[in-house]
C-alpha cells in the first residue's frame, strides 16, 4: 500500500560492559531497510566517567550518540520508534517528530485492528495493531497524546505488511555481527 | 681652636645680645664642600627556631645544602653557624610535564552506514498461531505454526529456527518492487511421505 511513504524509524542506545553504541534503522512499510545507521562502542575512560559524574549517562545518551545518530540518517521517517522510554523526549526534541515506545502485552486482543484504549498509566495507551497478535502496549510523549489517533493509524497500516516491534531484533543482530567482524 | 673658640662667642652673643652676625662668605667658606651627613641604622634579625629540620621536601634537591649545628637560641650564632653552600632547585614541572585532557567524547562515537550488513541480516517472524481464536481445519493435517505477513514474491531464502519456532528470510530488494503478502502456514501432515507441509495463503484472507 503505503511503501513509498510510509518509513518508520527504529532507534536504540545500548548500555553495557562499561560501554555505550546506538543505531538507527528506518524501514519501508514492509520492513524492508531503507537507512541504517551505528556508532561505534563508546568506551568513557575513568578521567571522563569522574569529571561527567552522574550527568555522563545522559549526556553520552542524549548528545552524544543520538545527535550523531539522527544527523546522519538521510531518510526521515514518520515517527520513531524507541526501545526505551528514556528516549523518548530526547529523540522528539532531537529529531522532531513523534518519537514512542512499543512492548508486547499479554492481554488479550482488542475488537479489532486499529482499536486503542488509554490506561491508568499517563501518556500510555492500548492498541491492537493487527487480528492476529496481542494487543501492544504504547508509551507517548505528553506532547503526543492528541494524536494518538494519527500515530495508531500509522502503526496499524504498518503492521498489514510487516511485524512493527521486529526490526529491533534486527538491529540487535547487526550489533553482533559488527562486533564479531570487529574483534 | 681660635675658629671653635670664634663659632663660641657668635653663638653665645647671639643668644644673650640677639645680634645676629652678617659676614661675608669668605673663600674658605666658599670652597668648602657641601657635607651631607646621614644615620643608619642597622637591622639585625635573629631567628627564634632551635633547629632547622627539613625532613623532605618534593621540589628540592637537598644534596649539597649542608646545616651546621644549631644552639643559640637568642644570641644570633644561628645565622652564622648555617653554612649554605649551593642548593639546586629542580622543579617537579620541569620534569613532568602537565598533559591536557581534551574532552571529545563525541568525535569517537561517529554514525556509520551499514546497509549491506543489515540487508544481510534475517527478517524473523514468530509463530502467531496462539492469536487464532479459530485455527482453520485441514484434511488429514493439523495446523502448527502460522507467520504472517510475508511477501512471497521477494523472499530469497528462509529457515525455521527449530529452537524458538521463529521463521527467518532474506528479501531479494531487486526481485519484486512490489507484490501481494501471504500468511506462511506450517502443517503436520498424518499418514503422508512428508510429515511437515508449507502452505501458502493470500493475506487477503484474513485468519482469526
Amino acid at each position: 500500500m503505503a511503501e513509498k511513504k510510509l518509513l518508520l524509524g527504529y532507534l536504540t542506545v545500548e548500555a553495557k560492559d562499561n560501554y555505550f553504541r546506538g543505531a538507527a534503522l528506518v524501514t519501508d512499510g514492509r520492513g524492508i531497510p531503507v537507512d541504517f545507521r551505528y556508532t561505534e562502542p563508546v568506551r568513557p575512560t575513568r578521567l571522563e566517567r569522574i569529571l561527567y559524574g552522574g550527568a555522563l549517562d545522559i549526556y553520552l545518551r542524549e548528545e552524544v550518540i543520538l545527535e550523531n545518530l539522527l544527523s546522519a540518517i538521510e531518510t526521515k521517517p514518520v515517527l520513531w520508534l524507541v526501545d526505551d522510554v528514556e528516549l523518548i523526549r530526547p529523540v522528539q526534541k532531537l529529531a522532531k517528530l513523534p518519537a514512542l515506545m512499543l512492548e508486547p502485552t499479554q492481554r488479550s486482543p482488542l475488537e479489532t485492528s486499529g482499536k486503542y484504549e488509554s490506561t491508568a498509566e499517563e501518556d500510555v495507551f492500548i492498541f491492537q495493531a493487527d487480528n492476529i497478535s496481542a494487543p501492544m502496549r504504547m508509551s507517548l510523549s505528553e506532547e503526543n497524546v492528541s494524536k494518538v489517533g494519527q500515530i495508531v493509524e500509522t502503526l496499524t497500516a504498518a503492521a498489514e505488511d510487516m511485524e512493527l516491534m521486529e526490526p529491533f531484533s534486527r538491529i540487535a543482530k547487526a550489533f553482533e555481527a559488527v562486533a564479531d567482524s570487529e574483534s | 681652636m681660635a675658629r671653635i673658640l670664634s663659632e663660641i662667642g657668635r653663638k653665645l652673643s647671639r643668644i644673650f645680645l640677639g645680634r645676629i652676625v652678617v659676614r661675608a662668605l669668605d673663600d674658605l667658606h666658599r670652597s668648602a664642600p657641601a657635607r651631607i651627613m646621614t644615620h643608619f641604622h642597622s637591622v639585625s634579625v635573629q631567628r627564634m627556631r632551635v633547629e632547622p629540620r627539613v625532613g623532605a621536601a618534593m621540589f628540592v634537591k637537598w644534596s649539597s645544602v649542608r646545616i651546621v649545628g644549631a644552639g643559640d637560641l637568642l644570641g644570633g650564632q644561628l645565622q652564622k653557624n648555617v653554612k649554605v653552600h649551593s642548593a639546586r632547585f629542580s622543579f617537579v614541572t620541569k620534569k613532568k610535564k602537565v598533559s591536557r585532557y581534551k574532552l571529545n567524547i563525541s568525535a569517537r562515537a561517529g554514525a556509520k552506514s551499514a546497509m549491506m550488513r543489515i540487508q544481510r541480516t534475517p527478517i524473523t517472524r514468530r509463530n502467531r498461531i496462539n492469536f487464532l481464536k479459530s485455527p482453520p481445519k485441514f484434511e488429514r493435517s493439523t495446523l502448527l505454526a502460522l507467520y504472517s505477513p510475508i511477501f512471497q514474491e521477494k523472499v530469497a531464502k528462509s529457515a525455521l529456527d527449530k529452537a524458538s519456532g521463529n521463521l527467518l528470510f532474506w528479501y531479494d530488494n531487486e526481485r519484486v518492487k512490489a507484490g501481494e503478502k501471504y500468511h506462511l502456514l506450517l502443517l503436520r501432515v498424518f499418514e503422508g511421505e512428508e510429515p511437515l507441509k508449507w502452505l501458502w495463503l493470500p493475506a487477503a484472507k484474513r485468519l482469526s
